[in-house]
């Protein structure tokens, strides 16, 4: 089952493709030599369109197993059985970069596609051939919405204890999530909130609209980020901790798990303790080396 | 006049809520109008052959039908599918099917009618008029849009589907079937225009008289409750076990306050007294429960509604750490806002007059409580918390008597159970331990407390001296 499986579906999918694809060539056995170059000029656009909907609608039965949850892998579990059919039939398309990339070029065959797969969102949104996305029918991606090339939207993720899990991702209307920004199953962006470079957003992470996330941080998970507050770059938000409305935190800063910062005194108050604990550290460190200096002197 | 006042009532991000809810609706309506559309004007196709023949000998059931088909059934399937996620771009869809409907009514016309009225056949229009005002009057009041779109939807129907009618009749000097058809519509559209202007300011009005409901109900409600009600979280009101720090408050002395004043006095006060309560415990993000004459339950942490991460392995170390940290911050606020509380109760005493010796008694613990719905379905139910901590919490602010009777009478006095101790190491200083294991010390019902935290609050004048002392220093 484990193998035969799969190998009918990609010979399906395969066979199919270019038998179709092959049409123009095998009906239009024409003379003229032009034409005989317009016939074979068509093979790539049907083969794209052929190959992409079989793949969609092979998907079409698999579709009802891409739910959330946390799920055994093994392959044999009805819902991980699913996921796999279903991640198999995507990954043909969404590894066919060429191919992927005509797709999302036309906006409607981009519709089409991703409609076939389950999506139920708004399409106009901008997505690149190497964005990661999969679990078309628990994603949710709003209008005006823009997913940088190389940042991967996590519907699942596995886990140590052989498990999968598997959660919704929202992205409301005109959010930004950046260029190698990873965004982890059940994470919620609000409108216009913006993930920036090479952040690494956790499981279950709700960011309020307008919030903003400035390069290379690390939201831990189930942590929160109110509206329209920023995260300075290189911060680190612990898990659960909690950012009200309106704050601002300075780049750098680690905010530790499970806080909740409500007004901007709590935050600079926690700021101003880890420069305290800086400075002890570096005058501790000054002490030692000016010790270790005296006794080698 | 009465959605006038309505109106007035609601601030413009409300009434903004209010149209979008109202197109939301009217895009959810126009859904289903063209799933019957999309049928009707397919089952049309196999009924209006026999009429249609009259005219066109060369009409069969298949050009009749296959063409209403591909040009109205599926238009208004499609239609139906975009509209069927009507909560994003409700304006544009609104607008869309403003324009697209005439145009499908329109692409039904083309098929054998308007092309026989267009070979001099125009009695044929007798036959299809009383279908057309009824298509048109379905759509308007049906949809039942706002006026501004409404006026759209007329224009864009008198332009796109009725005009070319009117130039038919018009072509053929068909003056009587054109007097008809132009008197007949006039007074058909300006009867339905009104009739869904009615529809429409009654669903104006029910959807501004929710929104006014939630902002009347809110203050009673609480947050909690109103999200939970009028949002539909029904998440909020599910049953959960969570940590939290409860807050019992009991004013002392208060039955010798009612006795020796006058009544007036004792009502504006505790108006005065329980406005600043739930605004304090507002401000610090807690919960005020139950409030009994002069006592209050509130909590601390117990509504929030917290990410669940137990499904996450990995991390059980780091959640512990943020479990502490969130009891430490719920403990924080509880403290700010009872010592706010203390201090502004002093206030309050002397704004009127109040010369009696009350003051707060206070008891405050922590752990787990059971949130959930209370009560019975056909007579009363609410969301309440549970669990030993309560009791804990209100056993210790019965105890405050004893340490208030004890150390300073008049004073407002917090007891914290033991197990608070861990959170509130800036405010260790202001607390001190009382030793419980006395036998006459011993705090009801929880014998096994070895002592607790408590703070003796200053009255208004040793806190005037205090700050006197404070800036001299």
């Amino acid at each position: 089952m484990l193998n035969t499986l799969p190998a009918l579906l990609l010979t399906i999918l395969w066979g199919t493709s270019f038998a179709v694809s092959s049409t123009p060539i095998l009906m239009f056995e024409n003379e003229i030599l032009p034409i005989r170059f317009f016939s074979v000029s068509l093979v790539p656009m049907i083969f794209t369109v052929t190959f992409v909907t079989l793949a969609g609608l092979l998907s079409q039965f698999s579709q009802k197993g891409i739910i959330r949850g946390k799920f055994p892998r093994e392959a044999l579990h009805p819902v991980y059985l699913q996921r796999r059919i279903y991640g198999m039939m995507w990954t043909q398309v969404y590894y066919f970069k060429p191919l992927y990339a005509v797709v999302l070029a036309i906006p409607f065959f981009k519709t089409y596609v991703l409609r076939l797969f389950g999506y139920r969102g708004d399409t106009d949104f901008v997505l690149y051939p190497d964005t990661w996305i999969r679990d078309l029918p628990i994603l949710k991606v709003g209008s005006g919405a823009y997913l940088s090339n190389k940042s991967t939207i996590g519907t699942n993720i596995c886990l140590t204890d052989g498990s999968v899990l598997v959660d919704r991702v929202i992205l409301e209307q005109k959010s930004l999530v950046g260029h190698l920004a990873m965004v982890a199953p059940g994470v919620k962006l609000g409108p216009s909130a913006e993930v920036g470079v090479g952040c690494a957003i956790g499981i279950r992470v709700r960011m309020a609209e307008g919030a903003k996330v400035n390069p290379s941080c690390t939201l831990n998970h189930g942590s929160i980020i109110g509206s329209h507050s920023e995260i300075g770059t290189y911060a680190n938000v612990g898990l659960r901790t909690e950012v009200g409305p309106g704050l601002k935190v300075p780049s750098g800063t680690v905010l530790p798990p499970g806080m909740v910062f409500q007004t901007q005194q709590d935050v600079d108050r926690i700021v101003e303790s880890q420069r305290l604990d800086l400075f002890n550290q570096k005058e501790s460190l000054a002490q030692i080396l000016q010790r270790t200096l005296e006794h080698v002197s | 006049m009465f959605l006038e006042n309505l109106k007035g009532q609601l601030n413009s991000e409300e009434l903004k809520q209010v149209e979008l809810k109202i197109l939301k609706g009217a895009v959810d309506r126009a859904k289903l109008l063209s799933l019957v559309f999309a049928l009707s004007f397919f089952v049309y196709g196999f009924t209006s052959l026999e009429f249609i023949k009259q005219f066109d000998s060369n009409a069969t059931l298949l050009n009749n039908v296959l063409p209403r088909f591909v040009t109205n059934t599926l238009p208004f399937l499609l239609l139906a599918y975009w509209f069927r996620n009507h909560e994003s771009r409700v304006r544009f869809k609104v607008i869309a099917w403003i324009i697209l409907l005439p145009l499908i009514f329109s692409a039904a016309a083309m098929v054998n009618v308007w092309p026989t009225m267009f070979n001099g056949k125009s009695e044929i229009f007798l036959y299809v008029h009383a279908a057309n005002a009824q298509i048109i009057a379905m759509s308007l009041l049906i949809t039942a849009a706002p006026l501004k779109y409404l006026l759209g939807q007329i224009v864009a129907i008198c332009v796109l589907f009725l005009a070319p009618i009117a130039w038919l009749l018009g072509r053929h000097n068909q003056n009587v079937l054109l007097d008809m058809f132009s008197g007949d519509m006039a007074i058909f559209i300006i009867c339905t225009a009104y009739a869904t202007n009615l529809t429409y300011r009654l669903r104006h009005k029910l959807a501004c008289m929710d929104v006014m409901m939630k902002k009347k109900a809110a203050p009673f409600l609480g947050a909690t409750l109103t999200s939970a009600i009028y949002d539909q979280k029904d998440e909020l009101l599910r049953d959960r076990m969570v940590p939290a720090v409860v807050v019992m408050i009991d004013i002392r002395s208060y039955t010798e306050f009612v006795k020796s004043n006058d009544e007036t006095l004792v009502q504006s006060f505790m108006e005065a007294y329980h406005t600043l309560v739930q605004r304090t415990v507002g401000e610090h993000k807690g919960c005020c429960h139950k409030s009994n004459g002069d006592g209050h339950m509130i909590s601390f942490g117990a509504m929030d509604l917290d990410v669940d991460l137990s499904d996450i392995p990995g991390i059980e170390g780091e959640a512990e750490a943020a479990s502490f940290n969130r009891a430490k911050t719920y403990t924080q606020r509880a403290l700010e806002s009872i010592t706010k509380l203390a201090f502004s109760f002093e206030d309050l005493k002397e704004q009127f007059d109040i010369l009696d010796s009350i003051s707060l008694g206070v008891g405050i613990a922590f752990g787990e409580v059971k949130v959930g719905v209370l009560g019975d379905d056909e007579f009363k139910k609410e969301l309440d918390i549970n669990g030993r901590c309560i009791i804990r919490a209100a056993r210790l602010e019965a105890y405050s008597k004893i340490i208030r009777n004890e150390l300073a009478p008049d004073r407002s006095v917090a007891v914290l159970g033991p197990e608070l101790e861990p959170f509130i190491d800036s405010e260790l200083r202001m607390f001190q331990h009382w030793q419980t294991t006395l036998p006459q010390k011993k705090v009801p019902n929880f014998h096994e407390l070895e002592h607790v935290l408590y703070h003796v609050f200053r009255n208004s004048s040793e806190r005037r001296k205090h700050i006197v002392k404070l800036r001299a220093s």
